[in-house]
């Protein structure tokens, strides 16, 4: 590292230019960058039921399900003609698949002896004619509640849409031609909806989020160094780590999505932590008046070690996130850890190039000269060093605590959960939910032969079921359309007796209109039929109990008719990436952990040291995880990430350890040493944890209800790791390394 | 100047033959038979590959403005013997439906010419434009000769009804054989129908014997080969009542 330094310092503008060459091939790859935050981009590819949910829409040709709630009197000509309009209108927006609404329900029924297979809404409505269909449709189990509110003050257009579309360009689509027809408040949820949503907010939160974090980080490097230089040189460093960071991901191909806008945050104030040091340590040799190269050299040398240490942990600790199965998250891993290394490298190489072609400041001020903040510090040794085994037993008591209260963290992954309480999105699902009884599809594929009368009954004996659990709005298969068509023939609900009747029955359909219309629900061999429920929308943990309530039933109705009973959507697919999570979340940090304490003891030489060196990190764990428990913030897709971002931005107490370390090979007593790191790295600790924390701050800003949790998270979590590295890591210190050989660290 | 251009349009109008227009008339003038008799087997294969076969029988006939028709469902078993019925006299259609499981032939009404003809990819309409593209319902342009082909392109005239915007109609030259049409509908390519294995029968009547429907859209495929044809032969009006439905 020093070599690499001196080089940086004789050949600053090859060093500069190789710099920019490389930031700009990379940035280039900014502009391939695409956003998407789809079920799917949370979803490993390989999951059965995203397989199945494939299937569904090769087989059946479904979408993803959104739905629009267009408010005003519905039984009006004038309505009733703007709603055919805006159907018409929103099925020609490019992504939307199908489009069910009033204004393309059929309407079957028997009239003077004439069965009437034809549209629901003439094209000549008169106003004389809309009582008639208003008693049909609110006669009709698949149309009332389901496509008019039971007031009549509300209609819905249920849109189906294409997988792997642009979700934001879609939402602005339709709800562009909805307004423009429909004069009354349009609102729109699903799953495909709200993921738009997050578009939308991820794209206007991340330039803003970016800029507030440099700022903030620039208010406290100002107040720590009192210079522009001090300022801008950190800031030159890691936004030359996010471009190339961000740009790696574009030409990686990989997505933007609501966890990516966590990533700019990650690499400015986890990076901006190296210059940090590395400018801390060349101002404080500068002014003891030494020659600038060799200030440079000295600066390096001096920090180089927790530097590298520091950028090696907190990049292991998020490439560890690489081995999570959800791929948001292993995208932000990699381009996170890849940032913060190449923060490193600038720390390392662009920063001592820049400072050998500046001249000297005018004015001097040694960042490490004694004033409060370090003489605090310093008051602060005695302390510890007098307490430490009384340190050490509050630091076990509260390790214990918030272990015991980290066992009632629930996950979340719901899409409505990202959404403050007051966001249009929510508004919109919860009036949604309300009204028509649900904004979430769950679909059930049920294999066997559908012409058997027997299974048709099971598969309604379950929609029965389903329909009286609360949470359930509506559920819809072939066997509701043959009921319909029943009636239309008989005058009397009920499902044809044999398999011969059924045939029939749907061929009189098929022959009445689209045969797409029969499709959607059962395939043309009658081998495979789709249910479709609505349900509200729930928490995570909500929606498995339900999802477990209907697998239940469809085991008990329609399994022992069928071949095969599969349950998929989106719905499904969030609650596996639920699951995913959860597991994934004992993987990484038991991954990190390991890590850390790995290149900790590899690079200090002591496997002792190296364990020590963790302790500030797993109280601090185990203190955000208590957190979430006690004050129930769910572990979601953002929260997710705290763990590993915590190795990152704790790791900061290797600049103690390294200190201190050396200050036991200069033959100074642990307690004399535990004086010395506290006072000279303690306010550098104290101004990075300001800068990362400052940095993170930014966060609260965000449009998410995950990010805005994780931020306050990051808030504790970067006081805790300061607060943890400044105490119970020297008591720590104190009492298990009081003896120090590189060679041969371990004995004490 | 402009005389000189006059004078190229006049000689080279000659070469260009037909007009858009002048090949739909000359389609629309072929014979047509006043009965037909036959059999149709449906394949209809969707975007899988996956195969069902239907067959069924058919008896038309056209008197003056009455047109009368019956299907009958020979397979596959379990729709085997549902009749449909159709007679049109002039605008008025009256249309009956036998399904033997309910063993009641019913009277159904609605709008079906723009639905699907027996559940393929064919309409009604697309069937009935097999027998006379009704020129005068179109504004018809000559797009291009292929060879042996016209390429006439035709949209509806203002007021008529019609499913699809534009329609791309390729005549085979000897004689006026339409050999596909191109639907179009919202500007893109919705259906495409292809007409194969065309035979003369009686000496003057071209019947193609194999029809293809692509659906661009849905990617289902709908084949209907038709078979054991008897054109002109006398068909008894007993065939168009409700008893012989029931048979």
């Amino acid at each position: 590292m020093e070599r690499f330094s001196r080089f940086a310092t004789r050949a600053p503008f090859a060093v500069i230019l190789a710099f920019l060459a490389v930031t700009l091939l990379l940035g280039a790859g900014i502009s391939r960058l695409e956003y998407d935050n789809s079920p799917e981009s949370f979803v490993p590819p390989d999951l059965p039921a995203k397989k199945l949910l494939e299937e569904v829409r090769e087989t059946f040709g479904a979408g993803d399900v959104a739905i629009a709630a267009l408010e005003g009197e519905v039984w009006t000509p004038e309505a009733l003609a703007a709603l055919k309009d805006a159907t018409l209108a929103v099925a020609e927006v490019p992504g939307v698949l199908r489009v069910t609404s009033l204004a393309n329900a059929k309407r079957m029924e028997e009239v003077e002896g004439e069965l009437w297979i034809e549209d629901l809404l003439p094209e000549d409505l008169t106003p004389e004619a809309i009582p008639a269909i208003r008693r049909y449709v609110e006669s009709h189990p698949l149309y009332a509640g389901r496509l008019v509110s039971k007031d009549g003050r509300y209609a819905a257009v249920i849109l189906e849409v294409d997988a792997g579309v642009d979700n934001l360009a879609l939402n602005r689509g339709i709800e562009a031609a909805l307004k423009a027809h429909w004069k009354g408040p349009v609102y729109l949820s699903g799953t495909p909806a709200l993921s738009g949503y997050i578009l939308e907010t991820l794209r206007r939160d991340l330039l803003v989020q970016m800029i507030l974090a440099a700022l903030l980080i620039a208010v406290v490097l100002f107040f720590n160094f009192r210079s522009t230089r001090g300022v801008l040189l950190p800031l030159l460093t890691v936004s030359v780590a996010l471009v190339w960071s961000l740009g790696l991901g574009g030409w990686l191909g990989f997505k933007l999505g609501s966890i990516s806008s966590i990533l700019p945050v990650v690499v400015l104030a986890v990076g901006s932590s190296f210059t940090l040091h590395v400018l801390n340590r060349f101002y404080h040799e500068l002014a003891t008046s030494k020659d600038r190269a060799e200030a440079i050299l000295l600066a390096v040398r001096e920090t180089g070690l927790g530097v590298l240490v520091s950028a090696l942990a907190a990049g292991a600790g998020l490439a560890a996130l690489y081995t999570s199965s959800v791929p948001q998250i292993k995208f932000f891993g990699v381009l996170a850890a890849f940032g913060v290394l190449v923060a490193f490298l600038a720390a390392s190489l662009l920063a001592p190039a820049v400072l050998a072609l500046l001249k000297n400041p005018r004015r001097l001020l040694d960042p490490e000269r004694p004033d409060r903040v370090s003489r605090a510090m310093q008051r602060l040794a005695p302390v510890v060093a007098a307490n430490r085994h009384r340190v050490l037993g509050l630091a076990a008591a509260f390790l214990l605590v918030m272990l015991l209260l980290a066992t009632r963290v629930q996950v979340e992954t719901s899409f409505l959960a990202y959404f403050p309480k007051d966001a249009p999105p929510r508004v919109a699902t919860e009036l949604i939910d309300r009204v028509f009884g649900g904004t979430e599809t769950l679909q059930i594929v049920v294999q066997g032969d559908l012409k058997d009368p027997e299974l048709l009954r099971a598969l309604y004996a379950f929609e029965e079921r389903a329909k009286a659990i609360p949470e359930v709005g509506s559920a819809v298969s072939i066997a509701d359309i043959l009921r319909e068509i029943h009636k239309a023939l008989t005058g009397r609900y009920g499902l044809p007796d044999t398999p011969e009747a059924v045939a029939q029955e749907l061929l009189l359909y098929q022959l009445s209109g689209d045969p797409e219309t029969l499709t959607q629900f059962i395939t043309e061999d009658a081998s495979e039929a789709l249910i479709t429920v609505q349900i509200r929308s729930l928490p995570s943990r909500a929606l498995e109990a339900l999802t477990e309530r209907l697998r239940t039933e469809a085991e008990a109705t329609i399994a022992p008719h069928a071949e095969a009973v599969r349950f998929t959507g989106t719905t499904v697919l969030m609650l596996e990436v639920m699951r995913l999570i959860l597991h994934d979340q004992y993987v990484s940090l038991a991954l990190a952990l390991v890590l850390v304490a790995f290149f900790n003891a590899l690079l200090l030489g002591s496997v002792r040291v190296g364990l020590v060196s963790v302790i500030p990190l797993a109280l601090t764990i185990a203190g955000q995880f208590g957190l979430m428990g006690l004050f129930g913030f769910p572990l979601d897709s953002a929260t997710a990430l705290i763990a590993a971002i915590a190795i990152g931005v704790g790791d900061y107490s290797v600049h103690i350890i390294v200190r201190y370390l050396e200050e036991l090979r200069k033959g100074r007593t642990p307690e004399a040493a535990t004086e010395t790191s506290l006072f000279v790295s303690g306010r550098a600790v104290f101004f990075t944890a300001l800068a990362i924390g400052g940095g993170f701050m930014a966060l609260l800003f965000s449009g998410f209800a995950p990010i805005r949790t994780f931020a306050e998270l990051m808030g504790f979590t970067v006081g805790a790791t300061a607060l943890f590295a400044l105490t119970a890591l020297p008591a720590a210190l104190l009492v298990w390394v009081r003896r120090y050989r590189k060679e041969a660290g371990n004995h004490a | 100047m402009r005389r000189f251009w006059v004078w190229v349009l006049l000689l080279a109008a000659p070469a260009l033959a037909l007009s858009g227009e002048e090949v739909l008339k000359r389609v629309e003038a072929r014979p047509t038979p006043k009965t037909f008799h036959g059999k149709m087997v449906m394949e209809l294969i969707n975007k899988q590959g996956k195969k069902l076969t239907r067959e069924l029988e058919l008896w038309t006939k056209k008197e003056g403005d009455v047109e009368k028709m019956l299907i009958k469902f020979l397979a596959p078993p379990d729709v085997r013997g549902t009749a449909f019925l159709a007679i049109r006299k002039g605008d008025r259609e009256e249309m009956k439906l036998y399904l033997p499981a309910l063993k009641k032939v019913r009277r159904i009404a609605g709008g079906q010419r723009k639905g699907s003809f027996m559940g393929s990819d064919f309409s009604y309409d697309d069937i009935a434009k097999l027998g006379s593209l009704k020129s005068e319902d179109y504004e018809s342009k000559l797009l291009r000769e292929e060879g042996e082909f016209y390429v006439v392109e035709a949209t509806p005239k203002p007021g008529v009804e019609s499913a699809y915007e534009r329609l791309v109609i390729w005549v085979k030259k000897p004689h006026f054989d339409v050999v596909k049409i191109e639907f179009y509908q919202k500007g893109a390519l919705y259906k495409v129908m292809t007409l194969g294995e065309i035979q003369t029968f009686e000496g003057k009547y071209r019947i193609p014997t194999r029809l293809v429907m692509n659906n661009k859209k849905t990617r289902h495929k709908t084949v209907l080969l038709q078979k054991e044809l008897e054109l002109d032969q006398p068909i008894p009006d007993s065939v168009f009542t409700e008893r012989f439905m029931k048979r």
